[in-house]
């Protein structure tokens, strides 16, 4: 079943002034259950292409499909309502509520969803134990580790059951240690509960981890190899 | 958790937020010390006039206080009668015959108000006898008068000396007197104290020749709250073309003009200080709002709607200037409720600026309640209206120029 559908997009910034084509006419079909990296040098297009797929971005030409369901002609106020239910982020930096503890950050997109207590509760706890942070309920993300934080960031995106997760560079800030972690976590979800991961990343561990391998060059796929 | 989420947003940098919170404070306590001494002053001054001189309503011939012309005297009888049994309980109609003279001691002669008065009924409403300074109080029909303290000073006279009144009686007879002074007395009233001569009423209508007549039955309540009600069973049993009932609105209108006069220059100095508190109060939620711009993208992007988010931005304003507020309440009721039950009696320089201008040399407080809902609701409506800096920039918020940024 296909997750992601792109076709033909392009994205070109400053069209007016100095145009940069940051895609040149990317197609891409993403199935379930798929655990796929999206690689490149710097500025080969990589997290434009996955903030379009996100819905962060709307590409300058060509169509995105998500689910079945078109983003192109959507406003930006259904744009986050879709967001909130269908996909999972992971950031670079993490990116919790400082202000949060471990399980409130957890909890929030489900609070957003209107979800009942008691349906939270038990989210949260299965996810955190799912991370291996049930210890860290209370936490606030400044009194966690790189590792931990990120682990917390899956969570959180998991949390709303969403179609699937995207992850811009997660394991760029976690030393070797962290990243293994990490990357265990999400494949045992890709395994378990046959998550669909869609990552962007130079880093050799998560490629070599990858199922399928996307190389991005100057806006183009270059290749696009299954394992 | 939008609430707590704001409310923690608020204490990511508690030096920053407690100075912001501290300055609303102090311009909230300022202000409400402020508006309170000049609500209690005035408060007190126009209860000094109603309640212990004019009353709070007064009953007059028709077209006397336009005039106040002893001719608009009238029988205390007939009104008396027509009242009689209507009145709420503890109403009591003070009868007076108050006119003007010259009063004159040695080579010093004065402009003064005589007020012939009921000793008993009078007593009760102004507390008469118990301001008493120096000698007695009077006694029925023995000739005898008391007068301000500033007026025995002002014409060097003492207890034991004769005054000598020179007036026109009524229907234009000549009224002329020799009345020794058999007390002097301190009204809460300093215009009262430079300018009042008391006899008895038995005294005052023989002086002026016009016996059995008087030109006011000022009106005694308990309280103000009677007011409406006394003024209805006036209005309606007294012949209204023989007759004016007024309030006290009407008796003192200058008084009540100048009591508005002077909050309306007193609102435009709240107005500079709350003005000033919300350029402080702007400086904090720009920084806060900028600052975290990156993070707003984030929520949007996990799913926030911008509402929401608005909503946070916006209860997070109104926290920092309503808790600054509520704070700044804290603080000065226990000042205001202090000044308020132990009032400042000024004394020197300062006293006598109070009383030139006719306001009694005190510094009290007025303790009401609306007040102190004034300067919350002030807060509020200043942080809303400055929230909408964060919440406007959250509604157009696009996630990807936000994390950019």
């Amino acid at each position: 079943m296909k997750v992601i559908e792109v076709k033909g997009i392009t994205k070109t910034y400053n069209p007016d002034k100095v145009p940069v084509e940051a895609l040149r006419g990317v197609d891409l079909t993403i199935e379930a259950g798929e655990f796929t990296a999206i690689v490149g040098p710097s500025g080969s297009g990589k997290t434009t292409l996955l903030n379009i797929i996100g819905g962060l971005d709307r590409p300058t030409s060509g169509d995105i499909w998500i689910g079945g369901t078109k983003l192109n002609d959507m406003s930006e106020n259904q744009l986050i309502k879709f967001r909130q239910k269908e996909i999972g982020f992971v950031f670079q930096s993490y990116n919790l509520i400082p202000v949060l503890t471990t399980a409130e950050n957890t909890e929030f997109v489900m609070l957003l969803q209107g979800r009942s207590k008691s349906e939270r509760d038990t989210r949260v706890k299965e996810l955190l134990a799912e991370v291996g942070l049930s210890d860290k309920l209370d936490k606030r993300p400044s009194e966690l580790s790189g590792g931990q934080q990120q682990r917390v960031a899956v969570a959180r995106a998991l949390a709303a059951k969403p179609k699937f997760i995207l992850a811009d560079e997660p394991t760029a800030n976690l030393d070797s240690a962290s990243t293994s972690n990490l990357l265990d976590i999400m494949e045992k979800l890709n395994h378990v509960e046959h998550m669909t991961f869609v990552f962007s990343t130079h880093d050799q561990r998560v490629i070599d981890r990858a199922r399928r391998v996307v190389v991005l060059e100057d806006g183009m796929i270059k290749s696009d190899d299954r394992k | 958790m939008v609430f707590k989420l704001a409310w923690r947003n608020l204490w990511r940098n508690k030096r920053r937020t407690l100075i912001t919170i501290s300055a609303v404070a102090f311009a909230v306590l300022w202000s409400a010390v402020l508006q309170s001494i000049q609500t209690g002053t005035w408060d007190k001054m126009i209860d000094n006039m109603s309640r212990f001189y004019m009353g709070y309503a007064q009953v007059h011939s028709k077209g006397y206080w336009g005039e106040q012309s002893l001719d608009l005297g009238f029988e205390p009888n007939e009104v008396m009668s027509a009242v009689e049994g209507k009145l709420p309980e503890n109403v009591d109609m003070v009868p007076r015959l108050e006119s003007f003279a010259l009063a004159s001691y040695g080579l010093q002669t004065q402009g003064v108000l005589i007020m012939g008065i009921d000793l008993e009924e009078e007593n009760k409403l102004t507390g008469i006898g118990n301001k008493i300074t120096e000698g007695t109080f009077l006694k029925v029909a023995t000739s005898s008068v008391i007068i301000g303290d500033k007026l025995a000073e002002k014409l060097n006279m003492a207890v034991g000396d004769t005054l000598v009144l020179l007036s026109q009686g009524y229907h234009g007879q000549n009224a002329v007197g020799k009345y020794p002074v058999v007390g002097l007395v301190h009204l809460n009233s300093p215009d009262l104290n430079k300018r009042l001569v008391a006899l008895s009423l038995p005294d005052a209508q023989n002086f002026f020749g016009m016996p059995d007549l008087i030109t006011t039955y000022a009106i005694n309540l308990p309280s103000k709250k009677y007011l409406p009600q006394t003024m209805a069973v006036l209005k309606t049993q007294l012949d209204t073309s023989l007759y004016e009932v007024m309030d006290y609105n009407d008796l003192i209108p200058e008084l009540l003009e100048a009591a508005k006069l002077d909050q309306a220059s007193g609102s435009l100095i709240h107005f500079i200080l709350f003005l000033l508190i919300g350029f402080g109060l702007l400086g904090t939620i720009i920084m806060m709002t900028k600052e975290r711009s990156y993070e707003f993208g984030v929520l949007t992007a996990i799913g926030t709607e911008r509402l929401k988010l608005a909503g946070i931005l916006w209860i997070e304003s109104v926290l920092l200037g309503v808790v600054g507020a509520l704070a700044g309440i804290a603080l000065c009721l226990p000042i205001v409720y202090y000044l308020h039950s132990s009032p400042i009696q000024l004394t020197g320089n300062m006293a006598d600026q109070y009383e030139r201008f006719g306001m009694e040399a005190v510094i009290s407080t007025a303790f009401n309640p609306g007040i102190f809902i004034n300067q919350a609701i002030i807060m509020f409506v200043i942080s809303t209206v400055l929230s909408l800096y964060p919440v406007i920039k959250s509604l157009t918020l696009k996630p990807i120029e936000a994390m950019k940024s």
